[in-house]
């Protein structure tokens, strides 16, 4: 009899986690094949939140596009704007005044800070944090919101940046709220610290969980946080300085064993440096205008352009192509999120359920950019 | 030893259970918004408008509708301005490209109606209605300069 039940053949269940999963991070599908708990397979479905934002831009005027790349990474839509207009600039040869890049930068790291914010709070949630730390880090992100509407007028979708500057000047109370908001995060930091570094259940839900080592993170290309949690120090703010960030100091933090809970740790640590930087371009702050002028419909001359940024979630590339005409010939993105997807299934083969939501959440990823 | 970790964490949402509660209740308090905040409702200026179409022709959606009337004294009367506010984007594309700074965003947030006809608003139609302006890329309305009754050549500021 016991023979028998030994040669018991079990096919695995193949379960749909997703698109309206309550953790799954946006639109997205998991076809998981699991063995009892554990997974042995798993399939990414993307699609679902497919808008065509490509083509949509070939049928746009090169200002008019701006305001689809805010709708790519929904909650960064500030780098988005950066990445591209860095490209007509490359693509046009625009000059950008000294003062509209350290507005850029201010913007670009802020946007940083409640990116990861909303990373963290999300990744706690996953774990089955409800509600706790995902109030606490909407709570600061809402301040940097407020910041982002006093310049900008918007709170998610901000449009602010324009091939050549930036659409208006920071308004004068600006950079004393900056500054007040620079003096209080440091606070909450350690308070987030303190509430996850050290939980007993944090760690054990974490730690050597979703393991990705260095080699594995290169080959597949990944970037951003996922990439140097595998221990790579490797910042396109360092490795190609674009804007000002050649003036400000700044460390890349990475972390030792490439798990979920390493992701967490470097992710905390970024937003620290992005304080440092925030600090040192608010002391350097030139002044002068924000803007070139620049003609409404830019004709820029044939041929292609590539500018690539160092977005919350990774290396965030734009390919631009142009025929001489008011519009885009061709418009590519090298979205962060979609490439750091690719990593998923090596990294939850093997591991039970539960805690496949979890990697998911370390990963980060933004559906909006992977679909686009 | 095992379980300080959790004491420590409970530190800290005891301490931000004493703190004031940063959530306002919506329908009775409301938050203030900035002046700049690109919202429902743009203003439009008869007087300052050409009938010129620049802004329907910058809106990435295309939902500014304009019908004009030549004048005998050679100046273009606007029959209608109507912006479809229900697919709107809010991106202040037509305030950037208005040159003779006739369209302003509007700082209102409340947009829910009952029928999708009356997201389209008729400008035209609404003359003597109160406006409430955003000072977004107005620069002198942000200052408190009142623009409204200025000669072009005054209003222009550098941008």
């Amino acid at each position: 009899m016991s023979q028998q039940q030994n040669e018991l053949v079990t096919e695995p269940v193949i379960l749909n986690m997703g698109p309206h999963h309550p953790s799954t991070h946006g639109v997205f599908r998991m076809r998981v094949a699991l063995d009892g708990e554990t997974i042995v397979d798993m399939e990414p479905v993307l699609g679902y939140l497919h808008r065509g934002i490509e083509k949509l831009a070939e049928a746009k005027t090169y200002v008019q596009v701006v305001t689809l790349t805010d709708r790519q990474d929904y909650v960064a839509a500030m780098t988005n704007n950066m990445a591209y207009v860095m490209a007509v600039e490359k693509l046009s040869g625009i000059k950008v005044p000294e003062r509209a890049e350290y507005i850029r930068v201010i913007m670009a790291e802020l946007m940083r800070i409640a990116s990861h914010l909303m990373a963290i709070g999300f990744f706690l949630n996953d774990l089955g944090v409800f509600q706790t730390v995902i109030v606490y880090c909407f709570r600061e992100r809402e301040k940097v919101l407020d910041l982002f509407e006093m310049a900008s007028g918007q709170r998610i979708n901000f449009s602010y940046m324009r091939p050549g500057g930036v659409i208006q000047d920071l308004p004068p109370q600006f950079i004393p709220q900056l500054k007040q908001l620079l003096a209080e995060l440091p606070g909450y930091f350690d308070e987030y610290e303190q509430l996850i570094n050290e939980n007993e259940i944090v760690l054990a839900r974490t730690k050597e969980l979703g393991v990705l080592p260095a080699d594995k993170a290169i080959n597949a290309s990944a970037s951003g946080p996922v990439l140097r949690g595998s221990g790579v120090a490797f910042d396109l703010r360092k490795a190609d300085p674009y804007s000002a960030y050649p003036r400000f100091q700044f460390d890349i933090p990475t972390g030792t064993r490439g798990d979920a809970y390493d992701r967490y740790l470097v992710r905390v640590a970024e937003m620290r440096q992005s304080l440092r930087i925030l600090q040192q371009a608010v002391e350097q702050m030139p002044t002068g205008p924000h803007r070139t002028r620049t003609p409404w419909l830019i004709r820029p001359p044939a041929g292609d352009a590539y500018a690539h940024i160092e977005s919350p979630k990774g290396v965030l590339g734009v390919y631009l192509v142009s025929d001489t005409g008011i519009s885009p010939y061709r418009y590519k993105v090298r979205p962060p999120s979609l490439i750091n997807l690719t990593t998923l299934r090596d990294l939850v083969v093997g591991c039970k359920l539960a805690d496949c939501i979890v990697i998911f959440g370390s990963i980060d990823v933004n559906m909006g950019e992977v679909d686009r | 030893m095992y379980g300080t970790g959790i004491l420590k964490a409970l530190a800290v949402t005891f301490k931000n259970a004493l703190r004031p509660p940063f959530t306002v209740q919506y329908p009775d308090e409301k938050v203030a918004i900035s002046l700049r905040f690109r919202g429902y409702n743009f203003a439009w200026y008869r007087e300052k408008c050409t009938v010129c179409c620049t802004c329907a022709k910058a809106c990435p959606v295309g939902i500014i509708y304009i019908v004009g009337r030549l004048q005998p004294n050679n100046a273009y009367y606007a029959e209608r301005f109507e912006i479809d506010t229900g697919r709107c984007l809010f991106c202040g594309l037509c305030v950037e490209s208005c040159p003779f700074e006739a369209i302003y965003m509007g700082r209102e947030f409340e947009q829910a109606k009952y029928a999708r006809r009356e997201e389209f608003i008729d400008w035209a139609k609404k003359d003597g209605d109160p406006r409430v302006p955003s000072s977004w890329f107005r620069p002198c309305e942000e200052a408190g300069v009142e623009t409204h009754y200025l000669q072009p050549e005054q209003r222009k500021v550098n941008l």
